[in-house]
């Protein structure tokens, strides 16, 4: 693109002699308004380039280097036109005698990797990947991971857990293996809550924070051997979660302590539904019955000949178990559950049955429900912070927030009406005197739940709302102001006598 | 009830390039996509691709693991990134490569990761100078399913690397029978040199989850070489020539 034939991009057909008003634009200055940008990369306001002109920067080309106007990502297309009428009429010229800055090439930004070749986008997918897409998965994007959002009807797939059985691939759970004599103590400094006395053959839930208290991952660790402790973390967070702890273990904690990633080296899936065990007992000599193989315990089985690693846990809140077998086989053993289950009336779920039943046992999901600002007290973690035990990440800070209290807290809500389901991220407010509504927390889940007929969800509250169950609040949605009430337990099955049946 | 069968993450990629499979040692691998003369010509003449993902994997940590892997299969000391090899009980070569300084990468033939595990395991727990207190502390972990096992094989393999990688894939800067950790097309992989006579051969192993993606940009990235999918059979034809 040569400068020559740009050097007059507006030629004015009028001849200039002629024209008694300068050719200045009402495009810009609005008056009568706070803060008008011209340019909306670089925050410079028309105050600025007055400013500016009246320091001497008055043309064009000098404007814009003292301004650094027309210099952001955008490159002078949003406020390259305004920014010559600006200084036109500013100065009392014409545009064509204000001329324009020197355009260069690219005029339009190009990553260096399309001039270079190939576009490499990495994508993760799981040993079930082919099956999903056959039996018509609806695909969403989780990190680099694909997973199916549904097969067709989430809601239809959550009632069939509730009443029957399905089966989901949560294969890109991180996993983590912890070797050696000083994996109790690492596991005490790295979580909140603890470990210790976790005998053999039994998992505990578990949080890990950040030294600001803040709630960086959850999930399960089971205590597989003497010396030996797998771990599970979220999906999005398993790098993350490998990095963080390798991280401790090479700072100084590292002592008898081995830390390997095995989310590749075991897929896995969620058998959940009250049918759970009838499916899985086709396919196992193992004795399944609840005092054999109780909630909240990790056994090793042969599922359909395959050697797996069962986890009797839920996040759905139903009888449930997590079952964990070498990736070579994952398809076949999910082809063979899914056989043993026809008789139960079996379906497969995705992501967004899976977020529906977790949100009707009002289970938080972290990134989701929490953010960078979100420690655990607040994130009504209390139960498992541990605040009596040696040091642990976030502890300091946790017990500040213990002396203080937490200022808000994540707590269950059930709307008025119980066909409106807010948006996810709407506003709680607290209509003022005057008119104004001051806004006091947010939405971070809401659903229709298909079990309760109701709408639910998980919200952000001042401490005082959230500790008064059932008390109404206001949530602003689409310019309309809707009630809700605090609800602090779980929506459906309180007690969890479901996931111990 | 049928006998389990393990699948590789290329396994449907195979199946769509209308691949023969046989079954080794529990896994179904491809063996032929067109006909063995002309995948041996390919690799001779340009790049083949092979998945070898069935290879055996494990690794060894810890600050005793060299010692021990010494003691167990008679090892000379290695360097960082060096591997060496010993003949396994069925015959067939095993292979080790110092990934740090206390992390080893052991390479079996299919299906003998578990023996290899059991002697390292066993030679570890051997009671030194006869006091279990000073029992070396070695992980040792069979990580086969976790990680794909692509291999470029022919004298276009260095040039087709070089394109999704940065590493230097000259013979003075990659000599054979080493292993690099690098990232290849923006994902991180081990790559290991281990020629097939006097072919350049270069295995990429990387988790299985990002398989399928690696396979087709690699594809992608040796379309102007000539890149052909290549089965186990031609391997097998290339390593008896």
């Amino acid at each position: 693109m040569g400068g020559k034939s740009l050097s007059h991009p507006f030629p004015d057909p009028v001849d200039k002699q002629s024209c008694s008003h300068p050719r200045t634009s009402n495009r810009v200055h609005v008056r009568g308004l706070k803060k008008q940008f011209v340019c909306y990369c670089e925050d410079v306001t028309n105050a600025d380039l007055e400013t500016a002109i009246a320091e001497g920067y008055d043309s064009v080309e000098l404007l814009k280097r003292y301004s650094t106007i027309s210099m952001g990502p955008c490159q002078g297309k949003m406020c390259s036109m305004n920014t010559i009428h600006l200084c036109a009429r500013t100065n009392g010229q014409t545009v064509q005698e204000t001329g324009t800055t020197t355009a260069r090439p690219p005029t339009t930004p190009v990553t260096l990797g399309a001039l270079a070749g190939q576009n490499m986008e990495p994508v993760q997918v799981t040993a079930i990947h082919d099956w999903h897409l056959a039996h018509g998965a609806k695909l969403l994007n989780a990190g680099l991971w694909m997973r199916p959002e549904h097969y067709g009807n989430p809601i239809a797939e959550v009632q069939t857990v509730r009443q029957q059985v399905g089966l989901i691939d949560v294969s890109p759970l991180g996993k983590l293996q912890l070797t050696g004599s000083g994996a109790p103590d690492f596991l005490e400094r790295i979580y909140i809550n603890q470990w210790r006395q976790l005998r053999v053959g039994r998992v505990r839930y578990g949080v890990i924070c950040n030294d600001e208290g803040v709630v960086l991952n959850d999930g399960v660790c089971a205590h597989l051997r003497d010396e030996e402790w797998y771990i599970t973390t979220t999906s999005t967070g398993a790098a993350t979660m490998f990095e963080w702890l390798q991280w401790w273990l090479q700072s100084g904690w590292g002592e008898g302590v081995h830390l390997t990633d095995l989310t590749d080296t075991f897929s896995a899936f969620n058998l959940a539904g009250p049918q759970s065990r009838a499916v899985l007992g086709k396919l196992t000599s193992r004795n399944l019955a609840n005092k054999a193989f109780p909630y909240m315990r990790i056994r090793s089985a042969k599922v359909a000949d395959v050697p797996c690693r069962l986890l009797r846990i839920g996040f759905t809140g139903e009888l449930s178990y997590e079952i964990h077998c070498p990736s070579g086989y994952a398809l076949y053993l999910w082809e063979a559950l899914m056989e043993a289950g026809e008789e139960f009336g079996i379906v497969p779920f995705g992501v967004e049955a899976q977020r529906v039943l977790r949100l009707e046992k009002a289970h938080f999901i972290v990134g989701q429900d929490t953010d960078a600002m979100s420690d655990a007290l607040s994130a009504n973690l209390e139960w498992a912070v541990k605040l009596n035990k040696r040091d642990f990440l976030g502890k300091r800070s946790l017990m500040r927030v213990s002396e203080e209290g937490p200022k808000q807290l994540l707590v269950g809500f059930k709307m008025g009406q119980s066909d409106l389901v807010p948006d996810e991220g709407s506003q709680v407010v607290v209509p003022q005197s005057d008119g104004r509504l001051e806004i006091v927390g947010s939405i971070t889940s809401s659903r229709f739940s298909p079990t309760l007929q109701e709408s639910i969800g998980l919200c952000w509250l001042p401490a005082a709302l959230a500790a008064q169950d059932g008390a109404a609040f206001t949530i602003r949605m689409n310019g309309t102001l809707e009630e809700a009430y605090v609800h602090q337990s779980a929506f459906y099955d309180p007690d969890g006598e479901r996931l111990r049946m | 009830m049928k006998t389990p069968i393990k699948l590789t993450p290329l396994y449907s990629v195979a199946q769509h390039l209308g691949a023969q499979f046989a079954e080794q040692n529990h896994w179904s691998v491809p063996t032929v996509y067109t006909t063995v003369a002309a995948e041996v010509a390919a690799a001779q003449n340009g790049v083949g691709l092979v998945d070898e993902t069935p290879n055996g994997k494990l690794t060894v940590e810890g600050a005793q693991a060299e010692a021990v892997l010494q003691e167990a299969f008679k090892l000379p000391k290695l360097e960082i990134g060096e591997g060496a090899l010993w003949e396994g009980t069925s015959g067939a070569n095993h292979h080790v490569y110092r990934l740090r300084g206390e992390l080893f990468f052991i390479s079996t033939p299919p299906e003998e990761a578990p023996t290899a595990q059991k002697t390292v395991t066993a030679t570890a727990e051997a009671p030194v100078g006869g006091a279990s207190l000073l029992r070396p502390f070695v992980t040792v972990t069979d990580i086969t399913d976790g990680r794909s096992e692509l291999r470029a094989v022919g004298p276009a393999s260095r040039e087709l690397l070089s394109k999704v990688c940065g590493l230097d894939f000259r013979p003075s800067g990659f000599p054979n029978g080493w292993a690099k950790q690098s990232s290849l097309a923006k994902t991180p992989q081990l790559i290991i040199r281990r020629d097939i006579g006097e072919l350049p051969a270069f295995s990429i192993i990387g988790v299985r989850s990002f398989a399928a993606y690696v396979w087709e940009t690699v594809m992608e990235a040796g379309y102007e070489l000539g890149i052909t999918p290549i089965g186990k059979a031609a391997v097998q034809a290339l390593r008896e020539k």
